[in-house]
């Protein structure tokens, strides 16, 4: 990977400790503008804590998080959302239960999140043909008068995809998209977060290997709180230490 | 071209939710009962509609933001007695004994002052509760026990301070205006149920402006996920002081409109027995759709008023078995229809449509193959 392109999101010396336990140690990360980074390892290796301490929900114990040339460490979850612009897609779907699809892509919809914004919101011909168009894109156009905890798991989990999309973050992080997706389901989320890639920065999360050949470029190998190895997909496989902790079981 | 506009309105009319009808309906009833009842009854229903605007603030708070207030009273209290202690300083009641308010309940000595007051008060009192709960990440049954806590405290203040108060018996309000305190001042039973009713179809619109609003929707989210709001850049606090702020206004004006009818304002305006009681009304009815605290509220308090006639007909010591007879009521609907009964047919219809738009997008996807 060459080091001219632009750096978006980098970690350095990162580290944070919960009650004398270390989640994560002295973790150095680079990700590029317009890349998308895949980030395997073993349960408990601390990628959902890399996600928390990304987007402010966990507060690193030392260490920095620099996104897009400022220091983002210690803000808060909201500040971060909305003014460093970095989406987050949780693993189980998090989405608005008892609220129709369309409604839970209007709430994520960039822009409007601050009280005076909700205020004097009017919903123009814009904004309309944007939520429809990402309805589109996720596939629940003819869906879009359900609620939310009516549709099957893996529309739910595409459900929160097009939540992140529509919130237009410079950096979308995906906690495991396909987590309890037929095979089939797996495949077109897959080719979903292909078209993403062009337009958006991502970073996604992930247990089901064919997913990640499918999807991955640049792999990041996480394991107990440290980073293992780093590499294009080929290069990861056939890493000695890798295969040992992780891709044994492939 | 006129005629397809009209059928574009008839088919909006058509896909309305089955609550709207049911709206409509009871401003119907509401229009023509006081022409179909004696003088008693306009009285009793003046003061359900005034209940009804204190269970529509409630919706507002619990039904659609997810926060069970549970001493909402302390917010109609608070507007009832601001026209109480504004009633009995400027017609000098006998058991007034002070010549000066004090300086926070200046504006109680104008009969306009009075009124503004016992909205702004609310108001403040929600803003402050609010600024520290919301802020302070206070949540859920937490929230509801301070509440409780604090309507079972003003409960108490109000009877310490019966200066001001007149301690366990209350002010009477003799004069039933809006505004004036004048001695003369009384509107007719029937032109002050007109009046309510105006404030009652106001309160609604607010409502209804509110939750189809942006701001609802969010309102909405804060309830369903308030933690993935956040992610989505949303600060939910700002959200819960603003509609618990609106919701305060609303249950304060319900307290003036309560108090004006009914003539008198006392301790059990703040209590809990009260705060317990809207919780019923809105929990039978139905949660967040406005329609269910509406009809929960009709229903019940117009049970109430028969159960209680029939119970004292038949003997004097009978007379307060007829609470129990609510309760058992209440419990086997919230047991049988935990949605409450608006909720369950909103419910049933919302099912009814889903299921034929299943059947269309199956449909669609087999003409496709």
């Amino acid at each position: 990977m060459s080091d001219e392109r632009k750096v978006l999101l980098e970690v350095k010396n990162l580290s944070v400790e919960f009650n004398g336990f270390k989640a994560f140690t002295e973790v150095n990360m680079k990700i590029y503008d317009g890349e998308l980074r895949v980030i395997i390892g073993p349960n408990g290796a601390g990628k959902t804590t890399f996600m928390d301490l990304v987007t402010g929900k966990t507060t690193p114990t030392s260490g920095s998080v620099i996104f897009d040339g400022q220091n983002i460490t210690g803000k808060s979850v909201t500040e971060i959302a909305r003014n460093y612009r970095i989406g987050r897609k949780f693993q189980g779907p998090n989405v608005f239960d008892n609220m129709t699809v369309k409604e839970n892509i209007e709430i994520a919809a960039e822009g409007y999140n601050s009280l005076t914004g909700c205020v004097f919101f009017r919903k123009t011909k814009a904004f309309k043909e944007k939520v429809n168009e990402i309805l589109k894109l996720i596939d629940l156009y003819e869906y879009r008068h359900f609620f939310a905890s009516d549709l099957s798991h893996g529309q739910r989990q595409w459900l929160e995809i097009g939540m992140v999309v529509a919130q237009n973050p410079k950096l979308i992080i995906l906690d495991e998209p396909t987590a309890g997706m037929t095979a089939d389901e797996t495949y077109k989320t897959g080719e979903m977060i292909k078209r993403l890639k062009g337009e958006h920065t991502l970073i996604v999360v992930e247990h089901d290997m064919d997913f990640v050949r499918q999807v991955a470029e640049y792999v990041t190998v996480l394991n107990y709180g440290k980073l293992l190895a780093e590499g294009t997909m080929e290069e990861v496989q056939n890493n000695e230490e890798v295969i040992a902790v992780y891709l044994k079981e492939d | 071209m006129k005629e397809t506009k009209k059928n574009v309105f008839l088919q909006k009319f058509r896909n309305l939710p089955a609550n709207r009808y049911i709206d409509i309906a009871v401003l119907i009833f509401l229009l023509v009962f006081p022409f179909l009842c004696n003088t008693y009854w306009v009285y009793v229903m003046s003061g359900i509609m005034a209940y009804i605007i204190f269970a529509l603030s409630l919706d507002l708070l619990w039904g659609y933001t997810g926060l069970m207030s549970m001493g909402h009273s302390l917010l109609f209290g608070a507007g009832g007695y601001m026209i109480g202690i504004s009633c009995s300083y400027i017609n000098q009641a006998d058991w007034v004994e002070y010549d000066r308010l004090p300086w926070f309940l200046m504006p109680l000595s104008s009969e306009l002052g009075a009124f503004i007051m016992a909205l702004v008060l609310p108001a403040l009192i929600s803003l402050i509760i609010g600024f520290f709960m919301f802020s302070g990440k206070i949540k859920g049954v937490f929230f509801s026990l301070i509440t409780l806590a604090l309507s079972g405290v003003a409960e108490l203040f109000v009877i310490n301070q019966s200066r001001y108060t007149h301690g366990n018996s209350g002010i009477t309000v003799t004069n039933r205006t809006i505004i004036s305190h004048a001695k003369d001042a009384r509107m007719s039973d029937l032109g002050f149920y007109f009046v309510i009713l105006l404030f009652l179809i106001l309160c609604y619109a607010v409502c209804m402006l509110v939750v189809h609003s942006r701001v609802g929707k969010v309102l909405q989210a804060v309830r369903e996920n308030e933690e993935r709001l956040t992610f989505f850049g949303y600060k939910p606090s700002a959200f819960k002081m603003l509609i618990y702020t609106i919701s305060g206004v609303m249950a304060g004006l319900a307290g003036v409109l309560y108090v004006r009818t009914q003539g008198s304002v006392n301790s059990t305006a703040v209590g809990i027995n009260l705060a317990t009681l809207v919780l019923v009304w809105v929990a039978v009815g139905g949660r967040g759709n406005l329609t269910g605290a509406i009809v929960g509220t009709l229903v019940l308090q117009i049970a109430e008023t028969i159960l209680n006639s029939v119970f004292s007909g038949i003997s004097a010591d009978f007379a307060q078995y007829w609470k129990l007879v609510l309760g058992i009521i209440i419990l086997v609907i919230v047991f049988v229809i935990p949605k409450g009964i608006i909720g369950t047919i909103i419910d049933v219809q919302q099912k009814s449509k889903d299921r034929k738009r299943k059947e269309q997008i199956l449909a669609n996807e087999e003409a496709k193959l």
